[in-house]
């Protein structure tokens, strides 16, 4: 190959890639999209405290029928999109009491100056809901949880349409609570006030 | 001492000091994809595409919202994605909103991938969490979050960028922006409309002319979740989009006129299928800006089959 050629491929080459790197920049586009409409949920908020731990210690069990009820114990999607609910708890230490965060409900009991939140979501009416029900996938923690067919669910529910995931828009779900307290040993009475926190993501 | 004695034991709730009631709540970035960002530029959604976090209190009383960035529960990580390597990533403007009763507050947030090539074609998931915080010091005994959910993507080479000319705005809304279709004859050509009849209309709520287009979008190959009881359309051809482009003067809107027209064949009598749109704004320029919508569509049972059966 002659040079002259040579020199004229290699000017032709470097156009190229000239051209190209302009190219590129000037097509350069970030695209931002909007892939699922608002979540847009109505569920149970509370002010005041939760549970006082009497003086003199307490060894016990309790449903959420028991409870005082915060006025609406169930979450609505009043959007257009489907939701997934997953759960958690900020349960606070004092006064000697600590929360504790695994072991079976019924099974394995709270021991001294412990306390432990369980909760499943089943149908409203279900009557008998009992300590039983509540198994160690319920037990509420420190890590926001994922609703699953098990998780936080009445396991002999087959219907998905009482369970915490893949609420389609409009519905709504119910959720129990089972608070269990162990024998006060060292710890005193006072008021502590965990929060269970209830949180929705477009599933 | 046995649990049933103790409880006739000095435990008892305060429910004086209980005062409850139900939180209203909605969240704009439930999902939010941002493809093709360059390592080492600074993204603001508010200045770059007029997309900040915005919370809507639709109860009577203010609230108050802990705005955070968290890294996502591994096991609910959307497919293909993977958790930021570090939440410090994407920055909020604002971490506590208060917002009155009945209105919107918003919060700019800003993406930056770090300025190293290990990151380029990545896909990562970070999670924004909205709580509800209490009005008084002790705290609510229940509070609920919606939790959204901000895809990123890095682009796969280096590339200039110049956002100066960045023209996107999310200032246009599509509603409704899901339209439940029931009972849909098979072979015929179905205009696209809610149960009172309306279509689905674009408005352009900016003061200037916008351009848009339409397209659609194959739910199987989408990093979208399907509904409870819904399949991905078969075909997504089976929505027609007549008018592809279109120019929208400030403030005005437009009646889209799609069609869903299935064929008539027995696989599809009884289905449930979801299909979805989308609408572009932007397109070919810098930034590009798109919403999706959703249409879930039920098809007529097979009738002669049932008229058959009840001649037996």
């Amino acid at each position: 190959m002659k040079k002259s050629v040579l020199f004229a491929s290699a000017i032709a080459l470097l156009g190229m890639a000239t051209v190209g790197q302009a190219a590129t920049s000037l097509n350069y586009t970030m695209t931002v999209t909007i892939t699922v409409a608002p979540i847009d949920i109505t569920g149970p908020w509370a002010d005041g405290s939760f549970i006082t731990f009497g003086g003199t210690g307490v060894n016990t069990s309790v449903l959420n029928a028991s409870l005082p009820a915060p006025g609406n114990w169930t979450i609505n999607n009043i959007g257009s999109t489907a939701v997934d609910l997953s759960l958690s708890v900020t349960a606070p230490s004092a006064y000697g009491w600590n929360y504790l965060d695994n072991g079976a409900p019924a099974t394995t009991q709270p021991g001294d100056a412990q306390y432990r939140l369980s909760a499943l979501f089943t149908q409203w009416d279900r009557a008998g809901i009992g300590e039983a029900d509540f198994a160690a996938n319920d037990v509420l923690t420190t890590t926001p949880t994922l609703c699953s067919d098990a998780q936080f669910a009445y396991d002999s529910e087959s219907d998905i349409n009482f369970k915490g995931y893949n609420m389609p828009t409009g519905a709504s779900r119910n959720m129990f609570v089972l608070l269990e307290i162990g024998t006060q040993g060292t710890a005193t009475g006072g008021t502590l006030a965990p929060v269970i926190h209830i949180a929705a993501s477009a599933h | 001492m046995n649990k049933r004695t103790a409880l006739l034991m000095l435990f008892f709730f305060s429910l004086s000091a209980m005062k409850g009631w139900a939180a209203s709540l909605s969240l704009n970035y439930s999902e939010v994809l941002v493809e093709n960002l360059q390592p080492g530029v600074a993204y603001s959604m508010a200045r770059v595409v007029n997309l900040p976090v915005q919370l809507t209190n639709k109860y009577d009383e203010p609230i108050k919202i802990q705005l955070q960035i968290a890294s996502p529960d591994p096991k609910a990580v959307k497919k293909g994605f993977e958790p930021v390597p570090n939440v410090g990533w994407v920055e909020l403007e604002k971490n506590i909103l208060a917002v009155p009763a009945h209105q919107t507050a918003s919060s700019d947030l800003t993406i930056t991938i770090p300025d190293d090539d290990a990151y380029l074609g990545k896909k990562y998931q970070v999670n924004i969490n909205a709580n509800v915080l209490q009005n008084k010091p002790i705290g609510p005994s229940y509070s609920f979050s919606l939790i959204g959910r901000l895809l990123i993507t890095v682009a796969p080479g280096r590339e200039k960028v110049d956002l100066s000319s960045a023209d996107v705005n999310f200032d246009f809304v599509v509603f409704p922006d899901r339209v439940d279709m029931i009972d849909v004859p098979l072979g015929k050509k179905m205009p696209v409309l809610t149960a009172d009849g309306k279509p689905i209309i674009v408005k352009n709520q900016e003061k200037k002319k916008r351009n848009f287009s339409l397209e659609l979008v194959d739910p199987s190959k989408s990093i979208l979740s399907i509904e409870l009881g819904f399949e991905a359309t078969p075909n997504p051809n089976f929505m027609l989009l007549p008018e592809e482009k279109f120019t929208l003067a400030g403030q005005k809107e437009k009646l889209l006129q799609l069609y869903i027209e299935i064929p008539d064949q027995e696989k599809y009598f009884g289905r449930k299928f979801f299909f979805v749109f989308a609408v572009t704004t932007g397109s070919g320029e810098v930034t590009q800006g798109k919403r999706y919508i959703r249409v879930l569509v039920s098809t007529k049972k097979d009738e002669r089959k049932t008229i058959n059966e009840q001649n037996r």
